[in-house]
């Protein structure tokens, strides 16, 4: 590769020598453009996981909430001993999965009509239609769904007529699925619209030209080539919702792994135990994270 | 390679290290208390209990000792201990579940009486309990004390509920609108419960189960589970599912009935025939308090008898002292006398909050249940 | 592509449908914001302004807002250049763990919410690092980070390497061709990875709660107005937020779309 070492015109200034000295160098190019993201990340963030997860081994006095440095497993032995918490992680990943097959099958036709369909001008203000709701503050969201869903709030003024009943306190699970759906939503479409978007028309075209009606083509053109976006947008409806416990607590009394995780750490002061259970979801997400990016949903985030 | 090696084993290393060192503080030793007062510093950064710092008898402090009183809720007494141990308040108002765990851990420093000029009127029934006394050494003063009560809406629950049975039979009438405290100290109210119902299990202090009472009282939730709607731990959210209908009968406080009266929702509440858990709860200085001048001048002011009366009057629980009871007697006629200020004896069936221990306080030894196994049973409860 | 008139008609309805699902409890949020009484019942039971009033006078509002706009522009501000420099390092280089940084990278923002504020938040005790707006513009640029990363190697999966050196050729350095060349290119990348990393810091609660010190951003400041004293004021503050959020997000959308319409689509 020749460099253009004439000098231009007006002289040579430090910020140009500096710049061809490290076009000349690129593994000090490289080094410099890296240290920052990479120090941030693996020193302060992945750091910081390690030593969360080194904390899951020690334990705690029960009465002045003193960490103990007592390293042993007694932590991981009471998740696996206890069938609660079997229980509230099967809980947990179910409707994050409920959540995450909802949410696509909802954002898919309309990310498809967003991006194939609708004309230009209208795709734009579909998208800022999308993209507004983001702005709205997540709680007032939660706190809007428990007056909807309450006992005498509006959903049950439209379906008590019909002699319908809403989804009341005790059914927790399927309100949080309902409310994960909803909230989850614009980060669902976003991902396949922009999937949707990237396919060529001409494949679409050659696709017709061999004789495939509309829906083959469907099927095994545009599937195909979307299904990366839906992983990658299932990421965040899954994590999001595997993670929360505000929802959870606001509008039901059945418990996340988070809610569980918060109150030992934030409440009854048991920092270990919380971070054992923390592994849980953590490892969850790395191998779905493994997973989604074989599927090749890391490109299409 | 050998260099990315070594870099990874110090890096390690180092994270060990961090671990190590990091996490929650053992106790600090408690900080000398002090001989006499200075000035007051300008700020005062509590931790309390809905209802106990309101602006009506916090405006005359700030302006009479200019000490800027800025408030933060705990909403059980596990989120005030959290709190406390980070070292960024002054002061606690801290239940019996609370105060004992602080004390141990080193997290509030014992007071010097002398410099509380009103603590010499408090109820002799208020002083030294075990709750805010250890070893003779006294950690606070008190700012009430009042039962848990048992609340119903009344277009709704008939007859009006004179028992717990209503909450804990699991064929209730009102299964899915039952309300219970979100707290692992609920326990405590099962114990109570099973006091009258199962007098062959022998418990006398609902704090101190050995394993088959224990475990009762925990079967005994785990079948409560199956009538609840909708746990509580915020007030405002009890206010909120008794206003829309969600929670039609369970546990409260007066002041939460207070604000739904308010609200002109129908309510009423009762102390059923079985007894009930109770509190009283002190305010304690931290170890590490960065304005304790205030911090005595609030404690001194919270206990005088205009202050107090304002403060026992609002929330609905019994003041600390004869002058506190005068007083609000003119803020609402009667108000001593429904919560029984001056009745030792009503308070004796009142079991206040307590810190869970191993050792059990009788003949029976180091078998009961300390508050880490209230707390992993509270979680199994819930499911 | 055009489809049969039924697809195209269910599609249209499938997509009011999900419009009108959104919208819907937005709405709600709005009404309440303007509802009579404290209490967040159903039906409403009279209109009145006087939330407005209260939200507006109460000064704790207008700091909790100032401070998340700071937190999030400073969030915003890190992630973009961290985020375009990991993201030219990938695209543009061949190197040892080249493939783990785009996975590190998602990290932050895939586990939970709760993982990453307890570990945040012992990792600043151990150092000994007060809590404080720093502290939480840390935290939200952590998972900030991988929003821009993504946008700028998306788009630079689509540049040309040859336009940069076409421009170097005909004479200009580094510098000027990353100003007048590469730059134009992932200018609106930018933008949109910008624009969403500041929605998320900005109504970011959960590791916020663990990251501050004594400050707080709008969401923790309507988290403890909720739990102290719910009232309409809360939807009074979402609503402001909503209107003012409608301008730079239109603003952007029409920038990004002029620009990108014309990749990908032939």
């Amino acid at each position: 590769m020749t460099t253009a070492s004439a000098t231009p015109p007006g002289g040579a200034g430090l910020v140009r020598r500096t710049a061809s000295a490290l076009y000349r160098r690129p593994r000090l190019q490289l080094g410099l453009l890296l240290t920052a993201p990479i120090g941030w990340l693996v020193v302060a963030y992945l750091g910081s996981l390690a030593i969360l997860l080194v904390n899951s081994f020690w334990r705690v006095d029960a009465f002045t909430g003193a960490i103990l440095l007592e390293p042993g497993l007694h932590n991981f032995e009471r998740l696996l001993s206890g069938e609660v918490f079997r229980t509230i992680t099967i809980r947990t990943l179910g409707i994050a999965a409920a959540v995450t097959v909802t949410d696509a099958l909802i954002a898919f036709p309309i990310a498809y009509y967003m991006a194939r369909v609708a004309g230009p001008r209208l795709r734009g203000w579909l998208v800022v239609a999308i993209l507004m709701p983001l702005w709205s503050s997540y709680l007032v969201k939660v706190y809007a769904w428990r007056i909807i869903l309450q006992d005498n709030g509006p959903l049950n003024g439209i379906l008590r007529p019909l002699g319908l009943e809403g989804p009341d306190v005790t059914a927790g699970e399927i309100r949080l699925w309902i409310v994960f759906s909803y909230l989850w939503l614009p980060y669902m479409i976003l991902p396949i619209f922009a999937g949707l978007e990237r396919i060529p028309n001409s494949l679409i075209e050659a696709s017709g030209d061999l004789g495939a009606r509309s829906w083959q083509t469907f099927r095994r053109v545009v599937l195909p080539l979307a299904f990366p976006a839906v992983v990658a947008g299932s990421i965040f409806t899954f994590s999001l919702t595997m993670g929360d416990y505000i929802a959870p607590n606001q509008l039901s009394s059945v418990q996340f792994i988070g809610n569980v995780v918060q109150s030992n750490v934030g409440i009854a002061g048991d920092l270990p135990f919380a971070a054992a259970f923390a592994t849980v979801p953590v490892v969850v997400m790395v191998l779905y994270l493994i997973v989604a990016r074989r599927l090749g949903a890391f490109e299409s985030l | 390679m050998r260099k990315r090696k070594a870099a990874a084993a110090i890096a390690s290393l180092a994270l060990f290290v961090a671990a190590c060192t990091g996490g929650g503080a053992t106790g600090s030793p408690a900080p000398s208390v002090p001989g006499e007062l200075g000035d007051t510093e300008g700020a005062l950064n509590l931790v309390a209990w809905a209802g106990y710092v309101e602006e009506d008898w916090v405006a005359p402090f700030e302006a009479d000792t200019g000490c800027q009183v800025n408030a933060t809720l705990g909403n059980t007494s596990d989120e005030m201990v959290t709190l406390m141990k980070t070292g960024n308040y002054d002061g606690v108002s801290a239940s019996g579940d609370a105060s004992n765990r602080l004390i141990a851990g080193g997290d509030v420093a014992a007071v010097n009486l002398d410099l509380i000029p009103n603590y010499a009127n408090v109820f002799e029934g208020l002083k030294n309990k075990p709750h805010n006394t250890v070893n003779g050494v006294a950690y606070g003063v008190p700012h009430g004390r009042g039962a848990n009560l048992l609340m119903w809406r009344t277009d709704i629950v008939d007859p009006a509920p004179d028992s717990w049975s209503v909450v804990f039979d699991p064929d209730s009438m009102y299964k899915g609108k039952v309300t219970a405290y979100d707290a692992p100290i609920y326990i405590a109210d099962a114990a109570v419960y099973l006091m009258a119902t199962k007098p062959e299990l022998n418990i006398t202090n609902p704090y101190e189960l050995d394993d088959a009472q224990f475990t009762a009282a925990v079967d005994l939730l785990k079948q409560q589970r199956t009538i609840i709607g909708k746990y509580w731990s915020l007030y405002t959210d009890e206010i909120a599912a008794f206003t829309s209908g969600d929670s039609v009968v369970g546990t409260t406080w007066q002041v939460i009935k207070n604000v739904l009266d308010g609200e002109s929702v129908p309510v009423e509440v009762t102390l059923p025939k079985e007894g009930a858990t109770g509190w009283s709860d002190t305010w304690m200085i931290s170890s590490k308090a960065k304005n304790p001048n205030c911090m005595y001048a609030w404690m001194n002011y919270i206990i005088s008898p205009a202050a107090n009366a304002a403060a026992t009057v609002y929330f609905g629980e019994a003041p600390v002292s004869q002058a506190g009871c005068d007083e609000a007697e003119k803020l609402s006629p009667g108000h001593c006398e429904t919560f029984h200020a001056t009745d030792e004896d009503y308070f004796s069936k009142v079991y206040f909050w307590a810190t869970p221990q191993k050792e059990c306080g009788d003949s029976r030894g180091a078998v009961c249940k300390d508050f880490a196994e209230w707390n992993a049973a509270w979680t199994e409860i819930k499911g | 592509m055009t489809g049969s008139r039924v697809a195209r008609l269910g599609l249209r309805t499938a997509t009011i449908a999900g419009l009108a699902f959104i919208y819907v409890p937005l709405i709600i949020i709005v009404i309440y914001a303007f509802s009579e009484s404290r209490a967040l019942a159903w039906p409403i039971r009279g209109l009145s302004l006087r939330w407005w009033e209260q939200a507006f006078g109460d000064p704790d509002a207008r700091a909790a807002l100032i401070t998340s706009f700071q937190a999030a522009l400073g969030a915003t501000g890190i992630a973009l250049l961290l985020g375009s420099l990991a993201s030219f390092a990938v695209q543009r280089y061949r190197f040892f763990g080249r493939e783990t940084i785009s996975f590190v990278v998602i990290l932050p923002i895939a586990l939970p919410g709760i993982v990453t504020g307890m570990a945040l938040n012992s990792s600043f005790r151990t150092f000994g690092i007060d809590l404080s707006l720093f502290t939480i513009i840390v935290g939200h640029a952590t998972f900030c980070v991988v929003i821009v990363y993504n946008n700028v190697i998306a788009r630079l999966r689509r540049t040309a390497r040859s336009i940069e050196e076409a421009s170097m050729d005909l004479g200009a350095d580094t510098w000027q061709t990353f100003r007048y060349v590469t730059f134009p290119v992932i200018r609106t990348a930018l933008l949109a990875g910008g624009l969403l990393a500041f929605a998320l810091s900005f109504d970011e609660v959960i590791v916020t709660t663990f990251t501050t010190g004594g400050n707080q951003t709008l969401p923790i400041y309507i988290l403890k107005l909720l739990s102290r004293d719910p009232s309409p004021t809360v939807n009074v503050i979402a609503v402001v937020v909503i209107v003012l959020s409608a301008i730079p997000v239109y603003v952007a959308q029409r920038l990004s779309s002029d620009a990108g319409a014309t990749a990908g689509r032939a």
